[in-house]
């Protein structure tokens, strides 16, 4: 464009009498709260409601079961699998598209992003088609003795693919506004590749890198759909949480579905409350553009 | 190997190891997989994946997925329109408090959404027990996935239109005052259509998740064929009834689906870019 | 349409903007309001035209009370420094828009509208771009779409807040010079608010000068600029060089000695000495009123320059110098004041 911004004072603004009125402001905030009450507080609210209802001790009694806590040890394992795969490959696509120019390279983008728009339920079905009995790969891993639907490995890769673009898609906007100054000083100063990552890159995107990592964990240890179609729900043995929560429900056991499902509820109000600090206290140190 | 003109031009290393891995990563984890959906439901034969599509149960679980999640995206949009209007232009205490709360259905796991929206909407529920009073069932019925899937879309709304409000200048208002526009003209005329880019990308990424939604929707649905069943259920019944091709028919009209979605988004973003000047 | 400011008033939280100033603008003149950033002048402008509600005093257009009407009621046409056109409107659209959202009963016919739009589109060299959106026009376009859809209301004030602040400096002397055009044609009362002094001689009929909140002087530009009425005006109108002087007796002393120089009735006490640099000539003879030491001397466009530093650590002065004359750096000179202005720090 061919001007210049020569010269802008700051307008200072009262209120706006072009705008709605106080009361008409108030009614719009009330409403507000109003929807977001309904359709966020409440369930949330209900979830612990039910948990507590039968008493702190049956509350105890479902979280210290012996197939809640295998799950607990699924969920844990699965999520120390995925999110650490996504993670480091996360980046590394991050590298290769924020700092080189290639063909296709917005192709490959869409691609990344693709997992988010895939039902998690076609997700666990495509491992199925790949791995299942008369999947394509089946026979052969089931020749092998490898184990992969209904059990560890069918539930880490489909949950790797449903955690699939967080890490990526938080760096690559990240990494395209901070440029590649700061990376190009350290290797004029002599550093090796690895070592200009470490001390210039790595420091550069680590908040950004946790803000996915942490969006990357919630999602791995919190998906139901993609890892119901693959694990084959086997209690104390290929159940997560959140298929564990089913389990009981379907069971009628309300009580210990939901104090199992609070406990997913905490770990979702422990990533928004990190998450929620994170952009307050690093906004510039995370990508602009906050894309969904 | 043309591998070498490939090569970008940039002094930084790692370029072929980062992108190799990429494409490795990308091919095994994303590519193979559906790959493999779409093969499955291929050797049938167009013919034989019609008369799959055809059958009424599924037509009837797809038009209702996507009647839902259509229905469900424009409340969601109007919705987290007014809700992203409120946050944006109005100070009030706990404002920054609901502003992180939205981002709720991205954290929570569905599941855990689709139980407590169960026992929030069923007739004994807090919300369902007065509504059911009056007549209105919303558990268990179709209502209560348009529901599931307003919870789920709300997010995406709010988040797609309220960075293209917080950039609406004020000025535009006041020149809209100036000129003698009533408030409400304003409103409509001035400030809602350029939102409208975003509020369609918001529609369809509302869309795409809820098409495939399960978690937060088969509980509250209540799975009751022709009422209330909604397409990805129909995956994994047809997978429980060792129907694999099937479920891959029903797949793989469900990934079309979000395909043209994204379709879509691309477009109304290209267009804008190229008519408003700005993404 | 005349503009009767009484007494006007506007606090921010606790901050006063404008502490009571008193302005009438006369029906059909450009008035120019100038004055540094957080003058007032701003607030001032989106007071009259009913963006800021005054904290005390009143605004009348003509003999009609204005000061509690809407924004919508007082029918002004105002142009945004950013121009706030609407993107998603083409041009005839953004003009037509003030036009278009009257109630039924007072909108003119369409065929009317397009006929005023395209009448306002000739006015300002747009022909042809009545199509286009605001994202495919420069800056200077933009300006002309903003200034077309201000007037096609017949706005009773036309009222400018920085017109050329966001364009280049060639741009900006072109767009002056046809605004000045366009105001002479149309005859619309109009006020502009501008930080930059040139624009706001060459352009207005009268200036008022306006700092931290107070009208400081209301003029001509050529009163402005030849008989500045507070040291805050000969300071911020063109160049000058100030010296803190006591008066006593009728005679000017700096620093204790007599500059030899009347008081020009300056009452006895503080005060400060103006004067510009073509008021002062370098001269080593008895006749020189100051002396120092020449600290730079710069060449600006056929005149040269001269710094001259009274005493050590004390006040710089300018002065100019005739090209046949040599002056260098370190040497010792005196200057003698041709003209100067006094003002008694009391008043």
């Amino acid at each position: 464009m061919p001007e210049s911004v020569v010269h802008r004072e700051p307008v200072h603004r009262d209120r706006d009498v072009a705008r709605e009125s106080r009361r008409i402001e108030r009614v719009l905030i009330g409403v507000a709260i109003f929807i977001l009450a309904l359709f966020f507080f409440a369930p949330l609210a209900a979830v612990f409601y039910e948990a507590f209802r039968k008493g702190v001790p049956a509350f105890w009694k479902a979280i210290a079961d012996d197939d809640t806590l295998s799950a607990i040890r699924l969920t844990l394992l699965v999520a120390a699998i995925a999110v650490p795969i996504n993670t480091i490959f996360g980046v590394a696509a991050a590298w290769a598209i924020a700092r080189f120019d290639f063909p296709l390279k917005s192709f490959l983008v869409t691609l990344i992003d693709l997992p988010f728009s895939v039902s998690p339920v076609v997700a666990g079905l495509s491992y199925v088609v790949l791995f299942g009995s008369r999947g394509y790969f089946g026979p052969w891993f089931a020749a092998h003795d490898i184990p992969v639907v209904f059990a560890l490995p069918g539930i880490a890769l489909a949950t790797t693919f449903v955690t699939f673009p967080f890490v990526a898609r938080e760096l690559i906007p990240l990494m395209q506004q901070q440029g590649v100054d700061d990376e190009e000083a350290a290797l004029t100063l002599g550093a090796s590749p690895w070592r200009m990552f470490l001390t210039v890159t790595l420091p550069n995107i680590k908040w950004g890198l946790l803000y996915g990592v942490l969006l990357c964990n919630a999602r791995a240890m919190g998906e139901f759909g993609a890892v119901a179609v693959v694990s084959g729900r086997i209690r104390g043995v290929t159940n997560t949480l959140p298929l564990h929560v089913e389990v009981l429900y379907g069971g009628f056991d309300l009580a210990g579905a939901f104090a199992v499902a609070s406990l997913l509820a905490i770990l979702a109000l422990v990533t928004l409350v990190i998450k929620t600090a994170l952009e307050w206290r690093h906004a510039e140190e995370l990508a602009v553009k906050r894309r969904h | 190997m043309k591998f070498a003109s490939f090569y970008p031009a940039s002094p930084l290393p790692g370029f072929r190891l980062a992108l190799l891995a990429t494409l490795a990563w990308i091919g095994v984890i994303v590519l193979l997989p559906l790959g493999g959906v779409a093969l499955r439901s291929g050797q049938i034969g167009l013919e034989g994946m019609w008369n799959i599509i055809s059958q009424p149960r599924l037509l009837s679980a797809l038009k209702l997925s996507f009647g839902l999640s259509f229905l469900a995206g424009v409340f969601s949009i109007v919705l987290g329109g007014f809700v992203a209007w409120v946050l944006t232009r109005y100070e009030f205490a706990g404002r920054r408090f609901i502003d992180a709360a939205v981002d709720l259905p991205f954290a929570l796991p569905t599941a855990v959404a689709g139980i407590a929206l169960t026992a929030l909407y069923a007739p004994n529920g807090w919300i369902g027990g007065p509504l059911d009073a009056l007549g209105l069932k919303v558990a268990f019925t179709p209502l209560g996935i348009f529901i599931a899937l307003v919870f789920i879309g709300l997010p995406f709304a709010v988040r797609t239109i309220q960075p293209v409000l917080a950039e609406t200048e004020v000025e535009l208002e006041e020149a809209s005052a100036t000129l003698g526009a009533s408030r409400f003209q304003t409103v409509t005329k001035v400030i809602l259509p350029p939102l409208i880019p975003a509020a369609l990308t918001g529609l369809a990424l509302a869309f795409a998740r809820a098409v495939g939604e399960y978690g937060s929707v088969i509980f509250i649905a209540g799975n009751i064929p022709f009422y209330s069943e909604i397409a990805p259920l129909l995956v994994v019944t047809k997978l429980e009834e060792f129907d694999e091709v099937g479920a891959t028919v029903v797949a793989v009209v469900m990934l079309l689906a979000s395909f043209l979605s994204l379709f879509v988004i691309n477009l109304v973003q290209a267009w804008s870019r190229r008519r408003l000047g700005h993404a | 349409m005349d503009i009767s400011i009484r007494g006007l008033r506007k606090t921010f939280g606790n901050s006063p903007a404008i502490h009571g100033v008193d302005l009438e603008i006369r029906s059909g003149e450009l008035l120019g309001l100038l004055g540094p950033s957080g003058s007032g002048k701003t607030t001032l402008l989106r007071m009259i035209a009913g963006l800021e509600i005054p904290s005390a005093g009143s605004i009348f257009f003509g003999d009609e009370d204005a000061s509690y009407k809407s924004v919508q009621e007082r029918r002004v046409g105002f142009v945004f420094q950013t121009y706030a056109l609407f993107r998603h409107m083409n041009v005839t659209d953004n003009i037509a828009y003030g036009l278009r959202v009257r109630p039924k009963h007072e909108r003119p016919a369409s065929a009317d509208i397009r006929k005023r739009v395209a009448d306002l589109l000739d006015m300002m060299q747009l022909g042809g771009f009545g199509d286009r959106f605001p994202a495919q026009l420069s800056g200077g376009q933009r300006q002309r779409v903003a200034l077309a859809r201000a007037l096609a209301v017949e706005p009773r004030v036309l009222l400018l807040d920085e017109p050329f602040g966001a364009l280049d400096a060639q741009v900006r002397k072109d767009l002056r010079r046809w605004l000045r055009d366009i105001h002479d044609r149309t005859g619309h009362t109009t006020v502009f608010v501008t930080h930059d002094q040139d624009e706001a001689l060459e352009l207005s009929d009268r200036v008022a000068v306006l700092a931290r909140g107070r009208l400081e002087q209301l003029g001509p530009p050529d009163e402005i600029y030849g008989s500045p009425a507070t040291p805050f005006v000969h300071g911020f109108i063109g160049e000058a060089s100030r010296l803190y002087v006591e008066i006593k007796g009728g005679l000017v002393r700096l620093g204790g000695a007599d500059l030899g120089l009347p008081s020009q009735s300056a009452s006895d006490g503080a005060a400060q000495l103006f004067f510009r640099p073509q008021q002062a000539v370098i001269e080593n003879h008895d006749g020189a009123h100051l002396r120092g030491v020449v600290k730079a001397v710069r060449n600006i466009g056929g005149v040269r320059r001269v710094e001259i530093q009274l005493h050590d650590g004390g006040p710089l002065v300018e002065t100019e110098c005739p090209l046949d004359r040599t002056v260098a750096a370190g040497e010792r000179v005196g200057v003698r004041l041709k003209d100067y202005r006094i003002f008694s720090a009391a008043a």
